[in-house]
């Protein structure tokens, strides 16, 4: 992922439901139209989109509500609703693939899965350039663009990627460095360094933010960790866009990676 | 009746002069119309130049005009060129513009503007709106803005997100987590790092579960508040942004604004304009922001793209609709309407098909012609406007309510739904002239009362001018003019002296000359023809013949027919002997502009009767009104002429004969009642005579039309019969200043062979016809023995006498039978 930037950009977009996938969706078709103009080349675009476990079990307890992003509360969907629900958010998030995917040579796929949602979309991700996970807005307001800055020397895409966003959305690029001074990365257009001591800090100052993406290189740090990024995803409450998720260990055999790969690297 | 008893010859007749009354062309002063200069173009038309000169100066309301005559008489130009003149001396009216309503967009507002302002303000807030297209995405694209605009978003970003993450803070120190599901977020106890399972939850004792219960609805009701205030807090973010361009555009705005308001300064309907102008700019700065890399001005940078040729700056024009260049031609305006439809005298408003319905707005006010000519004149045919659906009813209303306002057409007849404009009234000052006919003026008089109310003025043209030495100077100068307008040849003083006797002849009185100038151009444009045909520099006479002889003979078809039909005996006309009951009657035939004259035997045949005259023309009714007037007339002449003590036991009957058309006037009246006398006294009519003239109850015989074709149209025939020297016809007296025979006639009268005799009675008629003396009732009460009349009188004295035998012979028929 952070080699010289290739010709097909592979976007995948995780999330639980199509409220969340939503605005995912319309960072991915930033991304699709940016890269494709900027790299000449077409991007293939997936969908996964993950039943939670923790849900299905939490609407099963008894007087649960949810509020929904307007503060309206109302009863929790039973179980079967959940499923229903999930059907149909499956069909939209289809369709809406679709449609990003409409530009010419754009090819589409879409999965659905259960468990938990950093787990999977960052297994099914292994085989992809860019991994989104979607976060529903709340509000319309137009937040910055936030790339925690990779600590080492040969992670730039990250910020090139966070760039690109800002520039697409029209927003500031904020660039956080955990741990200290960059390590002799060049600054890229308009941007603002935050330093912070530490993970802890760095994620105390996001969920105060007003954030419309935030971009993460897991080859290259500062987060590694699956936790690590279910914290900032909680703390951003905005999509959070992943590279490097490749270079995870494989945590399934080869052949049961989504979408499932050749020995060449082509869909199939 | 025998030869015998006619002692009374056929009288001479009138001399030649007074058959024709020639202009003598040495008399006219001028060799040629090109040595004549003339100022008028009218004559003879005094009372119809003031009146339409006092229209076009006088201040008042309701002073319009309605010039009438017949067509030719040079109206058009004349109400063109008076109000050209006064013209001059009115101040140029203001220019007029419909601009946006900002407020209510249907109801665009009209202001006044000095003369020639209006383009200028066109023109100017084109280049506005195109400076501001350049200028406002500029400004916005700056970073000046862009920073303002972070720093705001950036507020309300934290306005957002900090409740939320405190929220998340204190969710996270009571050990609750929140997830989202499909419909939105559910809060959870957490329960070993990870959120409670329902298993768990049972396996809870009762005021666990109820304490966790309670504090996750604590932190739901907190969650709801929170994202509640998400649309307040959103709709201050917008208000904040507005407030932000508003503050940005205003800069530019208003700074552009005030350049075209100090180029129109002191006059306050614009500079109030401008302000609603500016104020509707800044709030609307996005205007000029959306979808500007839309489009493309091909080779031509974006610099000086159109701007303001896109509809979505509409809002910003200016639609003039009537501008007058105030300096160059300083002059009430003069507008001739030859369409007056409903549309083109208020204007209309069109529309464009959006979205498969039909839009408008003010820049699709059409002007009309009450907007061009107002401040000035406005000229219209009459029949035109009274042709045209509403035209009339609205040219009415916009004078009477001294404003103009567009009503469409379709709206009026409600026939179309669509969204339309209210747009202001324009106050409306103005002349209407209306040039048409008098029985259309006459027409009006009577059926609208408004009429007189609103056009108060008339302008009747003369029809005829009297002849005179004055007079006949002028008419050659009018001459001459129109020769020099039509570019013709110069006439000659021969072809201006046969002209007048055209026009006298056209005038039908030998008296006067007729101003149907439009008439005689016609004459002069043919005449000029065949000048230059025959290669001569000069019209003369003998071309002004030739152009009259050859429209007659192009009109000649039908009368060429009737007149074979009686020389070959068809119709029935006898030019020479005698006849009881039976003479010669003329009639005059109109085809086209076109009249001849035709003769028609009119006969009468008497019995004992009850006092009846029968018009047969009248029972089948083939009669006109007037005819039948005549035949009245005839019958009381005979009854308080003739036998006055006795019943009028008369039953008589009078007939055209061969007439299978209409008879209409009462010209005929003297010729039917000579034939009625014939046919009672039982004398012989000459037939070599014909007659015209209608008749009172005195017996005097009255003037009567078409005099000059009745006695060619008998001349004509009689000469091709042969003329014997014993024809010719008989015309009321008061008919002799009306003639203007053609050439030939008169040059058969010179030689004896027709005469033209007048007459003032119908005994100086019936004596010259029948060759017998009239007679005159004796002071015993009788007429001569074996006069005309004495012969009448003794036949319905018989007549009444058989009738009384008859009557007492039933009488005491009756009374034997009843005995």
């Amino acid at each position: 992922m952070t080699d010289p930037a290739p010709t097909v950009t592979r976007i995948l977009v995780g999330a639980t439901s199509y409220a969340d996938a939503a605005s995912a969706l319309h960072i991915a078709r930033r991304l699709v139209q940016a890269r494709n103009v900027a790299m000449g080349g077409t991007g293939n675009l997936g969908g996964l989109l993950v039943q939670q476990n923790e849900v299905i079990a939490i609407c099963g307890l008894p007087n649960r509500f949810v509020v929904s992003a307007s503060g309206a509360v109302a009863m929790a969907p039973t179980l079967g609703q959940v499923r229903r629900l999930l059907a149909a958010d499956a069909r939209a998030f289809r369709e809406r693939l679709a449609e990003i995917a409409g530009s010419p040579g754009a090819g589409w796929s879409f999965e659905q899965q259960i468990g938990d949602l950093v787990d999977r979309a960052v297994e099914a991700a292994r085989t992809w350039d860019v991994l989104i996970f979607g976060y529903r807005r709340v509000h319309a307001v137009p937040g910055q663009v936030l790339v925690l800055r990779p600590d080492r020397p040969d992670g730039a895409a990250a910020m090139r990627l966070g760039a690109t966003l800002a520039h697409d959305l029209r927003t500031d690029l904020v660039a956080i460095d955990v741990g200290g001074a960059p390590r002799g990365q060049a600054e890229v257009g308009h941007q603002t360094t935050l330093r912070v001591r530490d993970f802890e800090t760095a994620l105390a100052r996001i969920t105060r933010t007003n954030v419309q993406a935030v971009v993460v290189d897991l080859a290259h740090g500062p987060l590694r960790t699956h936790d690590d990024l279910r914290q900032l995803i909680e703390a951003a409450r905005c999509p959070v866009v992943v590279l490097g998720a490749a270079s995870e260990r494989p945590a399934l055999p080869f052949d049961t990676l989504f979408p499932p790969v050749t020995p060449r690297g082509a869909v199939r | 009746m025998n030869k015998r008893q006619s002692t009374i010859e056929i009288p001479a007749g009138l001399p030649t002069q007074a058959l024709r009354n020639e202009c003598d062309a040495q008399a006219m002063g001028f060799d040629s119309t090109s040595e004549l200069v003339s100022d008028s173009a009218l004559i003879g038309q005094e009372r119809a130049i003031d009146a339409i000169t006092l229209s076009a100066r006088i201040g008042h309301k309701d002073f319009n005009l309605y010039v009438l005559g017949r067509e030719g008489m040079g109206r058009h130009r004349a109400v063109a060129s008076l109000l050209k003149a006064a013209a001059k001396h009115r101040p140029t009216p203001s220019d007029w513009v419909y601009v946006n309503n900002f407020d209510a967009g249907h109801k665009p507002h009209a202001i006044p503007q000095p003369p020639g302002v209006a383009t200028r303000l066109r023109t100017a807030m084109q280049e506005l709106v195109n400076d501001l297209a350049v200028d406002i995405p500029a400004l916005f694209e700056s970073e000046d803005y862009q920073t303002q605009r972070r720093a705001i978003e950036q507020e309300f970003g934290e306005r957002h997100e900090v409740p939320l993450a405190e929220f998340a803070d204190q969710a996270k120190a009571q050990d609750v987590t929140l997830l989202r599901t499909p419909t939105g977020f559910m809060l959870a106890a957490v329960v070993d790092g990870k959120p409670i399972t329902p298993d768990q939850y049972e396996a809870m004792d009762a005021d666990t579960r109820q304490q966790i219960d309670r504090k996750i609805e604590t932190l739901q009701e907190q969650l709801a508040g929170i994202l509640r205030q998400g649309p307040q807090l959103e709709k201050e973010h917008r208000q904040r942004l507005e407030e932000l361009h508003a503050s940005m555009a205003e800069r530019v705005v208003s700074l552009r604004v005030g350049d075209v308001a100090r180029s129109f300064d002191g006059l306050p309907a614009i500079a109030a304009y401008l302000e609603e102008v500016r104020r509707d700019m800044i709030s609307n700065a996005e205007l000029f922001l959306e979808n500007r890399n839309d489009h493309k001005t091909g080779p031509f940078p974006e610099a000086i793209r159109k701007y303001h040729r896109e509809r979505r700056f509409d809002r910003y024009a200016v639609n003039v609709m009537v501008s007058h260049d105030g300096v160059r031609a300083p002059h009430a305006p003069i507008v001739r309407e030859d369409l007056p439809s409903l549309n083109n005298l208020t204007g209309r408003i069109e529309y464009f098909a959006e979205m498969g319905t039909l839009a408008t707005n003010f820049t699709l006010i059409k002007p009309g012609a009450l907007h061009r000519a107002n401040g000035g004149y406005l000229v219209l045919d009459a029949r035109r406007v009274l042709t045209e659906p509403f035209a009339w009813d609205t040219l009415k209303r916009c004078l009477q309510a001294g404003e103009i306002t567009i009503t469409s057409l379709a709206e009026r007849l409600n026939i179309t739904s669509t969204i339309s404009l209210e747009p202001d009234p324009i106050p409306l000052n103005l002349r209407v002239v209306l040039i048409g006919d008098r029985r259309l003026h006459m027409l009006l008089t009577m059926l609208d009362p408004e009429f007189c109310e609103l056009f108060k003025l008339q302008a009747d043209f003369e029809d005829a001018l009297p002849r005179s030495a004055k007079t006949t100077r002028q008419f050659a100068q009018m001459i001459g003019k129109q020769a020099l307008r039509d570019d013709l040849l110069p006439m000659g003083a021969d072809a201006v002296a046969a002209l007048l006797d055209h026009a006298v002849r056209l005038a039908d009185d030998a008296k006067k000359f007729t101003l149907e100038l439009g008439s005689l151009a016609d004459v002069m444009r043919e005449a000029d023809h065949y000048a230059r045909h025959d290669g001569q520099k000069r019209i003369a006479r003998v071309d002004i013949e030739r152009a009259v002889a050859e429209a007659d003979r192009r009109a000649a078809r039908i009368k060429d027919r009737m007149q074979e039909a009686v020389t070959r005996k068809t119709l029935l006309i006898d030019t020479a002997g005698h006849a009881v009951g039976q003479v010669n009657g003329l009639s005059v035939i109109g085809v086209g502009t076109q009249r001849f004259g035709r003769p028609s035997r009119i006969t009468a045949r008497a019995r004992m009767g009850t006092g009846k005259l029968v018009d047969i023309e009248r029972e089948v009714e083939l009669g006109g009104p007037l005819h039948s007037k005549g035949v009245l007339i005839l019958g009381g002449y005979l009854a308080t002429t003739y036998a006055l003590d006795v019943p009028m036991s008369l039953h008589a009957s009078i007939v055209f004969e061969q007439s299978y058309s209409g008879v209409e006037g009462d010209s005929a009246s003297s010729a039917e009642l000579y034939a009625l006398l014939s046919a009672l006294s039982g004398l012989p009519i000459r037939q070599g005579l014909a007659v015209t003239g209608s008749v009172n109850q005195m017996g005097e015989v009255q003037a009567i039309g078409g005099v000059n074709e009745k006695i060619e149209g008998f001349f004509d025939t009689c000469k091709a019969r042969r003329l014997t020297g014993q024809q010719g016809v008989l015309i009321p007296a008061s008919n002799v200043d009306h003639l203007m025979l053609r050439a030939d006639v008169v040059a058969a009268s010179r030689g004896q062979e027709f005469r033209v005799i007048p007459i003032r009675t119908i005994d100086e008629g019936i004596e010259i016809l029948t060759g017998r003396p009239a007679g005159r009732r004796g002071r015993n009460g009788r007429f001569p023995k074996d006069s005309v009349n004495a012969l009448v009188e003794a036949r319905l004295r018989a007549f009444a006498q058989t009738r009384r035998a008859f009557a007492d012979t039933e009488h005491h028929g009756d009374e034997d039978r009843e005995t």
